[in-house]
């Protein structure tokens, strides 16, 4: 079979139940396409030895019957701030180079026992902390779509190996959209799943209130497979039903999302005063899209919600600081200048700030529960802008440009991460320059298969994100 | 204020000049950010908030 690197998670699952394919043609596939295309693209830090040994012993298990669900030889690459027992956890830093691991993340157990092969590390932004996709210790992950641009952070490693074809799925992590934002400027699927879904112990943390964990994939039903297979394998926050009686074979059923209606929140122009020409018409253009097959647009006036971006910031800010505050002390030299130059902001917050802070965060959330009442999912593009270039970001450069503040890009997937909320970021279509375009749908709290369904749906409506691959 | 703060984190990280005007800008931003914040009234009920509420039950 040729072109397997172009399928799905669901689609490479099917072949591999039918013994079609073996996790071993997926071995000779992947690593091929790694060794031909990642000095390119560099989202891979570590591609693991044993890749192919577990290749085998899966193949073993899968001809001898014993298939353990639908990520059962399919391999998949992890962000390096999960721990993996026995490797390295950098989480991109010079400080944590010789961080051997001797316990693995909960998600790394889960993912192992659903029969998923772990094959390497991806690159990220130092610490996560960033949404551009910089890092100046590492050598520099690239947009596939466009080498001189940026990739989008943090997970920036996970989307660009996903975008390009170097594996199928891969796991990132979300505190400001840190899933989303990359995989909107690489045009793939990403999912934040609602806070404490998945379970995070063994991830090197951002800010303990707000971050979350969850899959980049190349469709909306790849990410629902992934969460529905770790929730049922984690040890902690164990839930078999993480659905509530929905599976993933039921997500292509749309009649009990379409009847009587979907109805698509939508927020008003004035929400939108910070979006690039094009971002915005490539949006309405997918909401004019959604209600032709069926969806009814309900407008909501969203501008109060923009107060949980500043919440984010200084939540962020002040968690992180206090994570980092002893290597501050001890190691300042070892962190990139962008990365320590947000870091010491964190000196700046007060703790009246800090409570202060969460105290809004709560009344936020009390709030958009209220109004996700008159809607199923509320829709907005991903990210208000275009990728930049990587260039921009030189430090010569960052004095003279409007980036030196870290810019809008996380303006809008940041609200969810304060909210709580399950949020996808799905490609709505490509600019005049052929970069890829986000649209992100939000469901209520806990009702991550509404959001996935949604996603789904709008995939199969458009079909852009399946037919269109980057030319390398 | 940020003037101070600055040379605090001068000290501190040995920051050049070029460091300190990026850093200026993300203050003067923070700074933005926690007014924003400050300028949020929450309404809530004390009494249905109140964490010590069954001692007086």
């Amino acid at each position: 079979m040729s072109d397997l690197f172009l399928l799905s998670v669901n689609e490479l699952s099917e072949n591999i139940s039918s013994r079609k394919i073996s996790p071993v043609d997926l071995y000779d596939t992947f690593t091929q396409r790694i060794e031909k295309f990642n000095s390119k693209l560099n989202c891979f830090i570590e591609v693991f030895d044993d890749w192919k040994t577990k290749a085998k012993i899966s193949e073993k298990e899968i001809f001898d019957g014993n298939i353990r669900g639908p990520l059962h030889g399919i391999p998949i690459a992890i962000k390096d701030l999960i721990d993996i027992k026995g490797k390295i956890t950098t989480a991109g830093s010079k400080i944590l180079i010789n961080n051997l691991v001797n316990e693995s993340a909960a998600i790394i157990s889960a993912l192992e026992a659903a029969g998923a092969i772990i094959i390497g590390k991806t690159s990220l932004v130092e610490f996560a902390l960033g949404p551009h996709g910089i890092n100046s210790s590492l050598p520099q992950t690239k947009n596939p779509w466009d080498l001189t641009r940026i990739p989008g952070g943090s997970s920036s490693g996970s989307a660009c190996a996903v975008a390009s074809s170097l594996c199928p799925i891969a796991v990132g992590s979300d505190t400001g959209g840190s899933i989303r934002m990359p995989a909107s400027f690489c045009g793939v699927t990403g999912f934040k799943p609602s806070f404490n879904k998945l379970n995070i112990s063994g991830v090197f943390p951002v800010s303990w209130s707000l971050d979350t964990i969850g899959p980049i994939a190349k469709t909306a039903k790849d990410c629902s497979i992934f969460v529905e297979e770790i929730c049922k394998h984690q040890i902690a926050n164990k839930n078999k039903d993480p659905f509530n009686g929905f599976t993933t074979p039921m997500i292509d059923n749309f009649d009990n999302l379409l009847s009587p209606s979907l109805k698509i929140g939508v927020p008003s122009e004035d929400f939108f005063s910070a979006v690039e020409e094009e971002v915005i018409k490539k949006f309405y253009n997918s909401i004019d899209l959604m209600k032709s097959m069926g969806a009814e647009i309900i407008e909501v006036d969203l501008s109060w919600l923009l107060m949980a971006r500043p919440v984010n910031v200084v939540i962020t800010l002040a968690e992180a600081f206090s994570i980092h505050k002893n290597w501050l002390k001890s190691d300042s030299k070892n962190y990139t200048f962008e990365v320590i130059s947000r870091l010491v902001l964190g000196e700046n917050i007060s703790l009246n700030d800090y409570l202060s802070s969460m105290r809004v965060m709560g009344y936020i959330q009390k709030r958009i529960g209220e109004v996700f009442e008159k809607f199923d999912v509320l829709a907005c593009p991903t990210i208000p802008e275009l990728p930049s270039l990587i260039s921009d970001y030189s430090k010569e450069n960052l004095l003279k440009s409007k980036n030196i503040v870290g810019g809008k890009i996380p303006l809008f997937t940041s609200l969810f991460n304060v909210t709580r909320q399950p949020s996808i970021s799905t490609t709505a279509g490509f600019s005049s320059k052929g970069l890829p375009i986000g649209v992100m749908f939000t469901g209520k709290f806990n009702e991550d298969y509404k959001v996935l369904q949604v996603g789904n749906w709008f995939e199969k409506i458009t079909n852009i994100q399946i037919n269109k691959i980057p030319n390398i | 204020m940020i003037k101070r703060n600055l040379n605090y984190l001068k000290e501190k990280y040995d920051f050049d000049d070029s460091d300190l005007k990026i850093i200026f800008e993300r203050i003067k931003e923070l700074n933005k950010s926690i007014k924003k914040v400050q300028s949020i009234e929450v309404e809530e009920s004390l009494e249905k908030n109140n964490p010590f509420k069954h001692l007086n039950e």
